[in-house]
């Protein structure tokens, strides 16, 4: 596996606490980018791309349902 | 898309996805040195990363981590298209800060004709580009829309810098140059 590879994986095994952490330190507001993709989502949705809805709150599988 | 990945999909909390994604981009573009403009965009490299995944441009087959790793690898081209362009508009810059002969116009024509991002389209918009030029009978203003091409995305300032001329003197060949396509 390539140095790449290990350091997505770092990123994937992180919990959300230590994404949370890792943002905060680098200045970044998640919020308005959960947003975005709750709104991307939405207009897919729309366009019949997606059968689900997910993002900002939700998950896909608990707002399909 | 295909069932698997519609079920797929499904299951996918974006509310942890989305800033796992985040946090992957920051990391990256550290790691790249980008600068403020690309920092500025990190945000939009994950909505199109996803809107990518979702519209079929890039295509992806896998489970939940496989999934993650892929949009990392499509931010990652992302950022890395970008930084690319703002290597190049910094190399025109500085080009047209050390030399303002027509061989160095040439260079940068050459760069821009040598750097497509998708072959295909490119020489479509590049035939276009070079039929639009060869309809400028200024060479002034030829020279200042070859800048402008290459320098996509500079500021008035940095423009205005670059040719050694005035801000006043950009917004106005800006002007003339909106009005020339708009005619051609």
């Amino acid at each position: 596996m390539s140095n790449l590879e290990d350091e997505i994986g770092e990123f994937w095994n992180k919990s959300i606490e230590e994404i949370e952490k890792d943002l905060r330190e680098a200045g970044l507001d998640v919020q308005p980018t959960l947003e975005a993709v709750g709104r991307l989502l939405r207009r897919l949705h729309h366009l019949g791309r997606v059968i689900v809805i997910g993002a900002h709150g939700m998950t896909a599988g608990s707002k399909a349902a | 898309m295909n069932a698997d990945l519609r079920a797929l999909l499904m299951t996918i909390d974006w509310d942890v996805m989305t800033p796992k994604l985040l946090a992957y981009a920051s990391y990256r573009i550290a790691r790249f040195g980008g600068g403020a403009a690309i920092r500025q965009k990190i945000s939009d490299y994950v909505q199109e990363a996803i809107k990518l995944l979702f519209e079929g441009t890039r295509r992806f087959e896998g489970d939940e981590e496989a999934l993650f790793r892929f949009l990392c690898g499509v931010v990652d081209s992302l950022i890395s298209h970008d930084m690319d362009k703002t290597r190049r508009r910094g190399k025109h810059l500085s080009l047209a800060h050390s030399r303002s002969d027509d061989a160095a116009q040439d260079e940068i024509y050459a760069d821009l004709l040598t750097s497509p991002d998708d072959p295909e389209e490119d020489l479509v918009l590049r035939n276009r580009f070079g039929a639009f030029l060869s309809s400028l009978e200024n060479r002034g203003l030829r020279r200042y829309a070859l800048q402008r091409a290459a320098d996509d995305g500079a500021t008035s300032e940095e423009l205005a810098d670059a040719l050694s001329t005035s801000v006043e003197d950009i917004r106005n060949m800006d002007r003339r140059l909106r009005r020339r396509r708009a005619q051609w």
